[in-house]
């Protein structure tokens, strides 16, 4: 009870921040004890390239999930999907995935999805409202009903609907907001990332929420829009990486890790749908 | 001292203005069918040196003067819409087809016309309306109902684009049967006066 009245307080000062025009914190979202349920290291390959041969880029896999809620609804937990990428060079980038705490009275609150993270900046793409609500053809409908993204990066901020991620205004716009956040090598090293093949999908469990390997990599999707290939150019491909994973602390501080990261209890089986 | 050199400055500013060229100004009265007075309608018009402005004010249709004002240089064109004298929306495009630049005294949206009506870009400009002046969307609607029911209303001029925007930005919804409406010649006096000097002073901002 005491738990959930700090959790509330802690909103209600968020969304008054929001409310002055400050960019909310991505990090504030996933404030709570966290636990580790995945971790796995792969490399990207072309395809057909022998296991020998020099990785295009090695990544290290990992999921977060944050203690939210009662232990009850662990399922449930706000979770981060994180693929934490090294290039050959040595530079380094966090993609991910994510879901924070999320107060279902206030829906319309803006709440992290994507983010990519260099060393010296970050693209973020939060969501925000519910899908499903009144189509956007009905007259006097407020515009901007219904589930939204919005863009906060260095380079600039816009707010759009997923199904108009094609329209030339949104791939415009995003264009200029990556050009202005992202450095040339970033640019040229973050682009790399689309050529991932969809067919490379691990996913972390069989039970919702499901994590995939890719998920994390739709922040790059978004970002570089107008650079995502085609199916056939999507030619790298995940394969174990045989080297050892090491500790996750030279990530901690770009990723944001927690200092301690005790495994995610098991979950229990799902109960069959009567 | 200062006071006198002040005034000297205002004066000759004044009188470049004054010699400078002169806005030709149109009016118009719309009317429902009993003859009643719905409201007034300044056009004025100047051009110099290639750059054409014009300025439509429409007087008391709403509480405050409906002011639309439109500025071309060759292809690009800069239109705005705004209540009274307060700074309203305003729409750049360089060019038909190109980008437009919708900007609020707080904030800008650039979109192409193309998507107009996508929802990205009627939230965006919805955002920017409320940045701008929350009374605009009512001053939209009533204008675009005045012109559903005017007599020979017909096709949209280029200073009315702004409400053509706003009004598939916003879709508003059409009244069904909108009040008839149709344009007398506007009587000459005190009233006629103070609308050309509207337009004339809108026309010069």
């Amino acid at each position: 009870m005491k738990a959930r009245g700090i959790l509330l307080a802690f909103w209600a000062v968020s969304a008054a921040m929001r409310a002055e025009g400050q960019s909310p914190d991505w990090f504030d979202a996933f404030r709570d004890r966290a636990f580790l349920q995945g971790d796995a290291s792969v490399v990207a390959r072309e395809k057909g390239a022998p296991a020998e041969a020099v990785p295009v880029f090695r990544a290290r896999w990992v999921v977060l999930r944050y203690a939210g809620f009662a232990e009850s609804e662990r399922r449930f937990w706000p979770y981060r999907n994180l693929l934490l990428v090294t290039m050959p060079t040595g530079a380094r980038y966090v993609l991910e995935s994510s879901f924070g705490f999320a107060d279902e009275s206030h829906l319309d609150e803006e709440r992290p999805w994507q983010r990519i993270a260099s060393g010296r900046t970050a693209f973020e793409v939060w969501t925000s409202g519910t899908a499903g609500e009144a189509p956007a053809t009905s007259a006097e409908a407020d515009p901007c009903e219904g589930m939204r993204q919005r863009v906060r990066a260095s380079g600039g901020t816009v707010t759009y609907f997923l199904d108009d991620l094609g329209t030339r205004t949104v791939r415009t716009t995003l264009g200029e907001i990556t050009a202005a956040t992202f450095d040339e090598d970033e640019r040229r090293e973050l682009a790399v990332l689309l050529r991932m093949s969809l067919d490379s999908n691990r996913s972390l469990s069989g039970e919702l929420p499901v994590f995939h390997l890719r998920d994390p990599l739709l922040a790059a999707s978004v970002a570089f829009r107008d650079q995502v290939p085609a199916s056939d150019g999507r030619t790298l491909v995940f394969a174990a990486d045989p080297a050892p994973s090491g500790d996750l602390a030279s990530w901690r501080a770009l990723a944001h890790l927690p200092l301690d990261l005790p495994p995610f209890p098991a979950l229990p089986p799902e109960s069959p749908v009567r | 001292m200062k006071e006198l050199v002040l005034a000297a400055v205002v004066a000759a500013t004044a009188a470049a203005r004054a010699t400078g060229p002169v806005a030709h100004v149109v009016l118009e009265r719309i009317v429902d069918a009993r003859g009643n007075r719905i409201c007034d309608l300044a056009k004025a018009e100047l051009e110099a040196e290639g750059v054409r402005r014009s300025a439509w004010v429409v007087r008391g249709l709403l509480r405050s003067d409906l002011v639309l004002t439109l500025e071309s240089v060759g292809s690009a064109t800069e239109g705005e819409i705004g209540l009274g004298d307060r700074r309203g929306l305003r729409f750049s495009s360089p060019a038909p087809g190109g980008r437009v630049t919708a900007s609020s005294p707080v904030s800008a949206f650039r979109y192409f016309d193309t998507d107009l009506s996508r929802k990205t870009v009627r939230c965006n400009l919805s955002r920017l309306v409320d940045e701008a002046d929350r009374d605009l969307p009512g001053a939209v609607s009533d204008y675009a109902r005045l012109k559903q029911g005017l007599e020979g209303g017909g096709s949209w001029a280029p200073e009315e684009r702004p409400v053509v925007i706003l009004l598939a930005a916003l879709r508003p919804a059409p009244h069904p049967s909108p009040p008839f409406g149709r344009r007398v010649p506007m009587p000459e006096g005190r009233e006629a006066d103070e609308l050309v000097a509207a337009a004339r002073a809108a026309v010069s901002r």
